[in-house]
């Protein structure tokens, strides 16, 4: 606690800015977004390491914190990280549950993931106040980015739920992840849910330049069910993923794709169905036939198709509109848990 | 929540714009004139004011909480990510001259964006309200759930210990324990069994969360405001809108901060 740890050392200061994903810079950089709806606050920096306050990673990117002797417990959407004072290991988990639809009757399948991981920078208490390595926070309580902008001498935090002195709402549970956990790399065959694995949907880019975004993880639960869904839905029961979470850097090198793409927020992917049996489209049709009901067309919602049904199969809220270019593929995002209009543009 | 409006009273601009040349011409440091006296909505006139003569050293000295000046229009951008930085042992902030200009250079930078957007009496004729907010920095308190009020922390771990002193009668393990061993295998036990028994600790943490008698909140150490201000008749010319900024008295004196806006909303495009 708090009185128990205290570093004796006086460190420099250093100023962290918590922004809202503002979409691509004007300047045409592609290195980070633009900043939006930011927040400054003061962390430290030791050693080189920038460490931030655990109250400002609760106050701005909506993280709740549990403080007890032996640890410090972040909790949001689901996923739990501890920090523990003085130590560089830290380690996080979450349980959750999805339904596997290939059995008769469904059955709940249980999945606890665990991973742990050490930071280069012990947390620490320093005049009073809880400090953990930011990169580390950051990243595994779900940002985006962690960012050094040289040209102000300041750090940026990138997160969806970064809006001003009062984040963003989001009832979604997250599996997040990344190379910052130990042993990451090899962590690819984990099951996610009964029949889909790490591999396929941390962030596929084999082009990514940034070693540490490549692989990151951000997938919200609701899509691995819907995953499962559309998987019993296709007549071989085989699904090839084609993009799951896109890191910043992926996604804003891609060509055509949109700089708040749902890809990096954890709540969508893409799928071209059984690869095997060239049928790319049924994933699409079944999905659009099943969001159509009774009518001619699902509901328009301008690049999206909008389900007109609440007890379909896929459980489904939007699809990409298709073909485009020719091809089609199933892009796929549940009802947002997210309840402020930051979410849509 | 306390929401407010004001406009700049000229005379207020006036005595202002004197106490700031005052301290420019006269004091071999700007404290000497510094705006402890000012009140929070003083402080913003104090701003607009500065910013509508293009006073803009002064605003850094007298009204800017450090060299938070808020979002550049320009929107520049060099660096790469934290991890690469401090890998490369350049994760550092600017020095005080160099951190003073960049922020002078984007005051500029914002004066003549808002007046580009609203035309040129745009700062003098602005208006702005207040509207209470929770700025940081915090501190840690722990909230007594049953009575909603802070209590220290000595009685609050106690309750928290006894809590999961209680579950360990019913449950048969104490995850509050558990989770403090960190990774340490505890004796006789293999890690996957270490590993299993941290999961049914946490799947009882999560179950019995709710009924924790105490939390943890984060409480400001300071008074705060978010500004928000209006310029012209409030319609920019390319549509950008929620011009804010923020006013804390964390530093002894009312200080602004971090003005910003956003940019009109589009459809989403392309790849989604």
């Amino acid at each position: 606690m708090a009185t128990c740890h205290t570093a004796a050392a006086a460190y420099p200061t250093i100023t962290i800015v918590f922004s809202n994903v503002g979409g691509k810079r004007t300047d045409g950089s592609l290195d980070a977004p633009k900043l939006s709806l930011t927040r400054e606050v003061t962390g430290l920096s030791i050693n080189g390491h920038t460490m931030v306050k655990a109250t400002d990673l609760q106050s701005y990117m909506a993280a709740s914190l549990s403080k007890t002797t032996y640890y410090w417990r972040f909790t949001r959407g689901g996923q739990r990280t501890y920090f523990y004072p003085d130590d560089t290991y830290f380690d996080t988990s979450i349980s959750y549950t999805i339904a596997d639809k290939s059995t008769t009757p469904p059955t709940d399948v249980n999945y606890s993931q665990w991973w742990y991981g050490y930071t280069d920078e012990p947390a620490i208490v320093y005049e009073t106040q809880e400090y953990v390595r930011l990169t580390t926070a950051a990243n595994q309580l779900g940002a985006l980015l962690v960012w050094y902008n040289a040209s102000i001498g300041k750090v940026e935090v990138y997160d969806w739920r970064v809006n001003g002195s009062t984040p963003v709402s989001d009832s979604n549970s997250y599996v997040v992840g990344g190379r910052w956990l130990n042993g990451w790399d090899s962590e690819g065959d984990t099951h996610l849910a009964p029949h889909f694995h790490l591999d396929e949907l941390w962030d596929l880019s084999s082009t990514t330049s940034n070693p540490t975004y490549a692989r990151q993880l951000k997938m919200s639960v609701n899509q691995l069910q819907s995953l499962e869904n559309v998987r019993q839905m296709i007549s071989t029961h085989a699904m090839d993923m084609t993009s799951g979470f896109r890191s910043w850097y992926h996604n804003v090198r891609l060509s055509n794709s949109w700089d708040k793409s749902f890809h990096m927020r954890g709540r969508a992917w893409d799928s071209i169905g059984d690869a095997d049996e060239g049928d790319g489209p049924e994933a699409y049709n079944l999905v659009y036939d099943e969001f159509n009901n009774t009518y001619e067309y699902p509901i328009d919602a301008g690049s999206f198709w909008r389900t007109r049904v609440t007890d379909g199969a896929s459980q489904g809220y939007e699809i990409e509109k298709m073909p485009q270019s020719g091809d089609t593929w199933l892009h796929l995002q549940r009802k947002p848990g997210v309840d402020t209009a930051l979410d849509r543009p | 929540m306390k929401r407010r409006r004001f406009v700049i009273p000229f005379v207020l601009g006036l005595a202002v714009i004197g106490l700031a040349a005052y301290a420019w011409l006269g004091g071999s440091s700007w404290r000497v004139a510094r705006a402890t006296d000012l009140s929070p909505e003083d402080t913003v006139s104090t701003y607009l004011s500065l910013m509508s003569k293009g006073h803009l050293t002064q605003l850094v000295n007298l009204v800017i909480e450090g060299t938070d000046v808020g979002l550049d229009p320009d929107d520049r951008a060099s660096g790469m990510t934290l991890e690469e930085a401090e890998a490369q042992g350049i994760a550092k902030p600017l020095n005080d001259a160099a951190a003073k200009r960049v922020a002078l250079e984007i005051l500029a930078r914002q004066r003549e964006f808002v007046l580009a957007e609203f035309g040129e009496k745009a700062w003098a004729e602005a208006s702005f309200s207040l509207q209470s907010a929770k700025l940081p920095p915090f501190r840690s308190a722990w909230i007594d759930r049953a009575t909603n009020k802070e209590i220290d922390e000595e009685t609050a771990l106690k309750m928290f210990d006894s809590f999961w002193e209680e579950v360990e009668a019913t449950e048969g393990i104490n995850p509050n324990e558990v989770i403090g061993m960190r990774n340490r295998v505890p004796s006789g036990m293999t890690a996957e069994q270490s590993r299993e028994l941290r999961i049914k600790a946490e799947r009882l943490f999560s179950e019995y969360e709710d009924r924790i008698p105490v939390i943890n909140e984060a409480v400001p150490t300071a008074d705060g405001y978010v500004v928000s201000f209006t310029f012209g008749d409030g319609v920019s010319k390319t549509g950008v809108l929620d011009f804010t900024a923020v006013l804390s008295n964390r530093s002894g004196d009312w200080r602004v901060s971090s003005f910003q806006w956003q940019l009109p909303p589009k459809p989403p495009e392309g790849d989604i």
